[in-house]
């Protein structure tokens, strides 16, 4: 469909304009924070990330309930492809507050309960990938199985959002009571380019993830009709 | 190292993980055309398989 196709590269170089426009906002545009300083910089791709993991995750549960609810696979499929898409994110989200917390604590990692919940949550979707490995010859019962562990998995989710509300932590938070937590309008400015840039590339590379396990799936049950026609 | 420094090398940090996150969009979308055509290879054989059945 070249239609789709030219709306697919359209929104791809949207993306990479954000991407660009974000970049120099926050480089150029915006001020060092007063608390933070020029840290804040690392903040913002940080804070976009774990907003679009979290939305990614999201997406993977409420995909996980369609699919047990209505067993059509392609529900699955883009349960899969979220929670894929979720899991790279979620890396970003730890190396950025790795390099962060290097330059704000000194030290790259520290037993806080955001830090712990966030890390809990990856090595979850990552156990979701190695079930699904374990489940390929039976497509049927992967679904069903990885729909499970998805459910589940994502009630990690509210957790890492709440721990440093719900235990002490020496996370910084950002909302609290309606407003946020951010010293001038430049700087949401540039956390809202981030967000919306990170958030795009998201949904576009779901899309992409569902549409690549679509084919394979296409492709291995026209394997299985060639064989039983030779 | 200087803070003007390090500025430009978390410039540069982001920019080459945006250059790797758009490589690797580009890596997905390739092999899904690969896959696409494919599946349409395998469906033209099958179905030249069944006119040959049929015809014999």
């Amino acid at each position: 469909m070249p239609g789709m196709a030219i709306r697919r590269m359209t929104l791809r170089w949207g993306i990479l304009a954000l991407f660009v426009l974000a970049l120099l906002f926050s480089f150029v545009l915006s001020p060092d924070d007063k608390i933070l300083g020029s840290t804040v910089r690392i903040f913002y791709i940080h804070f976009g990330s774990a907003i679009a993991c979290f939305a990614a995750y999201a997406i993977s549960w409420v995909t996980a309930i369609l699919y047990l609810a209505r067993r059509e696979v392609h529900y699955d499929r883009l349960s899969a492809a979220s929670a894929e898409v979720g899991t790279l994110l979620a890396t970003c989200v730890l190396i950025s507050g790795s390099i962060w917390a290097r330059v704000a604590w000194n030290t790259w990692w520290t037993w806080d309960p955001r830090l712990i919940t966030t890390a809990i949550l990856w090595f979850i979707y990552v156990g979701y990938f190695v079930l699904r490995s374990f489940l390929e010859g039976d497509r049927r019962r992967q679904a069903s199985y990885a729909a499970v562990w998805s459910i589940f998995a994502f009630a990690d989710v509210p957790v890492v959002y709440f721990s440093d509300r719900w235990w002490t932590s020496i996370h910084p938070v950002l909302f609290t009571g309606g407003s946020v937590n951010i010293s001038s309008p430049a700087m949401v400015v540039s956390m809202v380019l981030f967000l919306l840039a990170m958030g795009a590339f998201m949904v576009d590379l779901v899309l992409l993830r569902e549409r690549q396990h679509t084919a394979q799936d296409r492709l291995n049950e026209l394997k299985v009709r060639l064989r039983a026609d030779i | 190292m200087p803070e003007s420094v390090a500025l430009w090398f978390l410039f540069f940090a982001y920019s080459a993980v945006f250059v790797i996150l758009f490589l690797f969009v580009g890596h997905t979308h390739r092999r899904t055309a690969e896959l696409e055509e494919e599946i349409r290879r395998l469906r033209d054989v099958l179905s030249e398989n069944r006119e040959e059945k049929r015809s014999s």
